[in-house]
């Protein structure tokens, strides 16, 4: 406000044309004075549109044409009627005061806004900080807690003490999967993301993204439907594969291990589409977009592990290679998660 | 390997503290050392076979240790780095280490990191036969068989493999096996590093029994590639 001074100058001058003009049709059937309520609406409008320089011009502007334009001798800045001086000093002070006022009111709303935004941002910050808080020490638990009783039990046996270890092993990886993905965050949102294209092959980016879960898929079934001919495409690689891998890694935990994982390729107008579907419980549909918020966790099922960080970086990075990425229901049950990389850089 | 004499170089005493633990039970005679100029120290006067050579030290960069270790010796460098960034992986790799780790590890994929760098002392060029899985090369006639039958490659293809079995278990850069196949200099080396994907995907294509989850040839994310094998 007031920043497009000589534009909101220039406005207020038509403001108070436009209200002479209406004054000129209404002062066949009322008395001048009643005019003065008209320009006194001008200054409030002023007030609230343009702030307090041009309510005050209004409020001058207004005296002048009121005077001017309807004060006896019309068509002349003389005063027949010392009264109407009177009419003057108070429509301007009233004037003046009613812009103030209008002023002031806008600032205490924009500050009362400003101040819910902040107290809404910090029980975001909160949250979010809980959140990872949480994430972060929950694995730290059961390492802290088996490895402290191995450490300080001298009378567990065999079985206990390898469950025990095991327990700690896993934590730990799930641990460090959750540090990776912050880091990931972290380096996105400082805009810090180095994408490094070089021609890559997806059949290559597939396959390595597959051989990272050959423990999970050995009993799984996986089919593979990439052509020979699909063009190589600038890409960088490893950020890709974080990407393949993140949506493989749900494919996997999200549906049941009995049912097939499909992965396709082909290319669709000027880019590659990558599609990874799986036949499990799928996403509600108004959660297709949401998924790909941070910390967003799809509610069930409920016993599921993982950062809620995944789909969020993957968009992050699709989209550092102009691409993008989509979640949708598959008929018969399950999610297709699309992810198309134009195929020239 | 009973009795190989690994020299384990990182500023973190307790890192230091579980490898000498976890590598003595596997045979391994263990020197210490933690920084640069300690591990040199220690490069003359305990003679190791093999080095573990962690990035992040506190008297000098890494790289820099691995390129004065060089200078003097062809020892094998596993080089080990909590950063995951393949520039600093090709780095080291350039620099003469022969293999990267980054942290955290498993032991186990280690102990295979230090099998693979340490074949290299006993391997030479005129060893006849390659064997991993259902592939066998013989080098001396040329022939390359997936079980019983007979595969036709060209004749770069034939060299691509060929870099690759005498490295066998090692990761190698792009720009290695391109030095190697294709005795291009740095300057060239953009162009060609497409022709090397194209060859690497016919070798899949000829080799591998599923070549869209390839067993033999491993892509290493932004660096290169590995033959898998492990005797």
């Amino acid at each position: 406000m007031g920043k497009r001074s000589s534009l909101s100058y220039f406005y207020s001058l038509l403001l108070v044309a436009v209200v002479s003009g209406l004054g000129e049709v209404l002062q066949r059937f009322v008395a001048p004075t009643n005019l003065v309520m008209l320009y006194l609406l001008a200054v409030v409008v002023a007030a609230i549109w343009w702030g307090l320089g041009p309510s005050v011009f209004v409020a001058a502007w207004g005296v002048l044409s009121f005077d001017f334009l309807f004060v006896p001798p019309r068509f002349t800045l003389a005063i027949h009627d010392l009264e109407y001086i009177v009419t003057f000093i108070v429509m301007f002070v009233v004037g003046l005061v009613i812009s103030t006022l209008t002023v002031r009111m806008r600032q205490q709303a924009e500050e009362a806004r400003q101040v819910q935004v902040l107290r809404e941002t910090e029980k975001l910050q909160t949250a979010l900080f809980n959140s990872i808080s949480h994430d972060l020490r929950t694995p730290l638990v059961s390492v802290t807690g088996a490895l402290s009783s191995l450490v300080q039990d001298k009378n567990l046996d065999q079985a206990t003490q390898e469950e025990l270890l095991l327990t700690a092993y896993e934590q730990a990886q799930r641990l460090n999967v959750f540090v990776g993905d912050l880091l990931d965050t972290a380096r996105l949102e400082a805009g810090a993301l180095r994408v490094s294209k070089k021609l890559e092959e997806v059949r290559d980016l597939v396959g390595t993204a597959l051989a990272r879960f050959e423990e999970p898929l050995k009993d799984r079934k996986v089919t593979v439907d990439i052509p020979a001919d699909l063009p190589h495409i600038p890409m960088d690689f490893s950020l890709m594969l974080k990407v393949l891998v993140n949506v493989l890694d749900n494919a996997i935990k999200y549906s049941p291990f009995h049912l097939p994982i499909d992965i396709q390729a082909q290319v669709v107008d000027h880019a590659i589409q990558i599609k990874v579907a799986d036949r499990g419980l799928g996403i509600p549909e108004d959660d297709l977009k949401r998924v790909f918020e941070k910390f967003y966790r799809v509610q069930r099922p409920k016993n599921v592990e993982g950062t809620g960080l995944g789909l969020s970086i993957c968009k992050g990075i699709v989209e550092a290679h102009g691409g993008k990425i989509q979640a949708e229901n598959r008929p018969g049950g399950g999610t297709v998660m699309t992810i198309a990389i134009p195929v020239a850089p | 390997m009973s009795g190989t004499r690994v020299l384990i170089v990182d500023d973190e005493r307790p890192i230091r503290r579980y490898l000498k633990a976890s590598l003595a039970s596997h045979g391994y005679v263990i020197s210490e050392a933690a920084n640069g100029q300690e591990a040199l120290d220690a490069l003359l006067s305990t003679k190791p076979d093999v080095i573990i050579l962690d990035l992040g030290l506190p008297d000098m960069d890494g790289i820099q240790v691995a390129k004065l270790i060089r200078k003097k010796s062809q020892i094998p460098i596993v080089v080990l780095s909590v950063r995951e960034e393949e520039s600093d992986k090709i780095q080291a790799l350039d620099a003469g280490a022969d293999d990267y780790l980054t942290k955290p590890f498993s032991t186990g994929e280690l102990l295979a990191r230090l099998r693979a760098v340490l074949r290299r002392l006993t391997k030479t060029e005129d060893e006849a036969v390659f064997k991993t899985g259902k592939l066998t090369v013989d080098l001396g006639k040329r022939l390359v068989k997936v079980g019983s039958r007979e595969i036709s490659l060209t004749p770069t293809e034939y060299e691509v493999l060929k870099v690759l079995i005498f490295n066998a278990g090692k990761v190698l850069t792009h720009r290695h096996i391109l030095e190697q196949v294709w005795q291009k200099g740095a300057e060239s080396y953009e162009g060609t590093e497409h022709l090397l994907r194209v060859n690497i995907s016919n070798l899949r294509n000829k080799l591998e029994p599923n070549p869209n989850r390839p067993t033999y040839i491993i892509t290493e994310p932004g660096v290169g590639y590995r033959l898998k094998y492990d005797d």
